[in-house]
């Protein structure tokens, strides 16, 4: 029935216009709030008088719009109070469609919600469906949620069924985000219906919803999917240069965990000159000079030559890098801690053959003995860690704010008889731990 | 296997009120409205009879059109008739669809409530479908709907003759899961149709 019919109020005579098919059943009228039976003669059946709406919405009756495709019009709005939780308030709009039928939009704080019949639900009494951890309908796991009574506190335009002020009606929501499923028991009838969050600014778009009315929602809604694009995307991005990292690592930790071409000891007694080979400029050159006491450290210079030029020098107190061409510092480098029992100096050495390494003692009076290490072919990590460090906090603030979502959510939950809520919490968490283990992992083969 | 999407004719006839050629497309076809005059002719095994005019449906939209394949879980269906039920300040359409192999088909189109169905021989859980009540189980099935509509008009052709301005009566049972009986009754049970709710947005039409 797509014809749009015009009627007179029965109670006021105000022209009323019949918007939406043949299953509508009755109309409020508009001017005096009275109910009208479209079944029988538009007798009045009851009246909203004494009921106002202390807030406006953004729709009205009479609004059109595209929903996921079919052309609706809005004929009709009841608003609802849930009888426990008073301020937990909504409106349903009843949408009309002469191709498609009916449909409900529902608007709560902000929210919005399209709504179709659903068909499919298997057969459950109310008491089996509050009692499932979950039920499968169309091949989609829906988790019962919450279970709640409320009652109508207005009506407006034209419904499918005779709406009374302070009707109750009892639901059960199931959700599968951003889907869901509602169970509605009025007492005579249970009725499914299929649930989709959708987003509110394409909606204000379609029925053209001026700017103004155009409403901000709460960040929550149970079937408002955790979406957070950028932090998804950075903890993605994180995960693969961690991957990457650690392969990187990985391939290091073989190839360059450095060959030792020198090994020696140095004592106070005289100066100690050390001649090594170096085959191979890959990575880097290591000197690892070890010590039984920081003093004992302390009391050494060393010295490192190539063809009788010096190339590099370090004191506790000052470590210089010479230009081998002009015998003058090219560079002033930062020494040891003064309580160091052992250091390990990096040199990027680009000349292979012989170089001599010289040890001096300062006073030859402090009984002192060192240890020395050359190798070559060492690889130098360290400076990855803060990155890793980074990657794995910009991984993990995207699965912090899904368990901060989740938390919430089951916080929120007024039915409990779901167990597998917490089995996903644990496989989220299962998937985090691995990935710290792994950063661990990463970090100390980096540091070894 | 024939391809359904090109209407097939089964056999012509012309309309003995206006002479029109017919074009039959089903082969159990017993009832065509002539296109030309908008009578109603019956078939039988001597011919084709006139048996009066049948009512004019006012146009409607509606997502099938006669002659006009669609597909519905790729499978392909002609539709080839309709009739149009009234019930309160409302009607439903049950439309007649040729479907693969030469198989009778319904689909039952209330408001954007799509159910497609054949028929079905099973043995009902209930002596009499007078006693059926909604909300009630019938051994596997829960009454889901018990109404009634009067038949307004037909278009196309049908596979049974049709009495316009008569009382049908009908029962809605369901195992859940989206699947449906239809039980069509007046004094004892006439006819049973067990199918499936469909969404008419999976609907597609062939051409388009």
């Amino acid at each position: 029935m797509s014809k749009v019919q015009s009627i007179k109020c029965t109670n006021c005579a105000a022209p009323l216009k019949l918007l939406g098919g043949g299953r509508v059943e009755s109309i409020t009228c508009s001017y005096c709030t009275s109910v009208l039976d479209l079944n029988d003669n538009y007798k009045v059946l009851s009246n909203f008088k004494n009921v106002k709406m202390s807030y406006s919405l953004p729709f009205e009756v009479g609004m059109r719009g595209k929903l996921k495709g079919i052309d609706y019009i809005i004929i009709g709005r009841v608003s609802y109070m849930e009888s426990v939780y008073v301020e937990h308030t909504w409106s349903d709009f009843l949408l009309f469609s002469p191709l498609y039928g009916y449909a409900w939009l529902t608007y709560e704080q902000g929210h919005l919600i399209y709504s179709k019949r659903n068909r499919t639900f298997p057969n459950l009494t109310w008491e089996e469906i509050e009692k499932q951890s979950l039920v499968v309908v169309d091949s989609k796991d829906y988790k019962p949620y919450d279970a709640y009574t409320a009652k109508i506190t207005y009506v407006e335009g034209e419904l499918t069924w005779i709406a009374k002020y302070g009707d109750k009606i009892s639901y059960i929501d199931l959700i599968s985000p951003p889907f869901g499923i509602t169970a509605e028991n009025s007492g005579k009838e249970i009725e499914f219906y299929n649930d989709e969050y959708i987003d509110k600014d394409e909606v204000y778009e379609a029925f053209s919803i001026a700017e103004e009315k155009r409403d901000g929602a709460d960040e929550f809604h149970p079937l408002k999917p955790f979406e957070r694009p950028f932090f998804k995307a950075l903890s993605k991005v994180s995960l693969w240069f961690m991957l990457i990292i650690g392969l990187l690592m990985l391939a290091v930790l073989f190839d360059g965990s450095g060959k030792s071409i020198a090994h020696f000891k140095a004592d106070n007694s005289a100066a100690t000159k050390e001649p090594f080979t170096l085959s191979s400029t890959k990575y880097l050159t290591t000197i690892h000079v070890k010590a039984d006491s920081a003093k004992v450290l302390n009391n050494f210079n060393l010295k490192l030559f190539k063809d009788e030029k010096l190339l590099f020098s370090l004191t506790q107190n000052n470590a210089y890098i010479f230009d081998a061409s002009t015998n003058k510092v090219s560079n002033r480098l930062s020494t040891w801690e003064r309580r160091a029992k052992e250091i390990l100096v990096y040199l990027d050495l680009e000349e292979l053959g012989v170089y001599q390494l010289s040890v001096l003692p300062i006073d030859s009076a402090i009984d002192s003995k060192l240890t020395i290490t050359v190798k070559e072919k060492s690889s130098r990590l360290n400076y990855l860690f803060m990155f890793v460090a980074l990657l794995f906090l910009f991984f993990m603030v995207y699965h912090f704010l899904a368990w901060r979502y989740r938390s919430r959510l089951e916080s929120e939950k007024e039915l409990d008889n779901d167990t597998s809520s917490i089995f996903d919490v644990i496989d989220d968490w299962g998937q985090v731990l691995f990935w710290i283990f792994l950063v661990i992992f990463i970090l100390f083969i980096g540091g070894d | 296997m024939e391809p359904l999407y090109e209407k097939v004719i089964e056999k012509k006839i012309n309309c003995p009120q206006c002479g029109d050629a017919l074009d039959i497309h089903f082969k159990w076809t017993k009832l065509v409205a002539c296109r030309s005059c908008g009578s109603s002719i019956f078939l039988n095994d001597e011919g084709a009879e006139l048996i009066g005019k049948a009512s004019t449906l006012s146009p409607e939209p509606s997502l099938i059109k006669l002659h006009d394949p669609i597909i519905i879980d790729n499978k392909n269906y002609l539709p080839l008739g309709k009739i149009r039920y009234a019930y309160g300040r409302g009607f439903w359409e049950e439309w007649f669809l040729k479907g693969e192999n030469n198989r009778e088909f319904w689909l039952s189109i209330d408001e954007g409530d799509f159910v497609l169905e054949k028929r079905a021989e099973i043995s009902l859980p209930f002596k009499s479908p007078r006693v059926v009540r909604v909300g009630r189980r019938y051994g596997a099935y829960i009454a889901t709907e018990v109404g009634e509509g009067v038949c307004v008009g037909f278009e196309g052709e049908l596979t049974f003759p049709i009495n316009i301005g008569k009382t049908h009566n009908y029962i809605h049972l369901s195992k859940g899961g989206g699947n449906l009986v239809t039980i069509e009754f007046t004094d004892g049970v006439d006819k049973i149709f067990q199918g499936n709710w469909i969404d008419p947005l999976t609907i597609k039409n062939v051409y388009s």
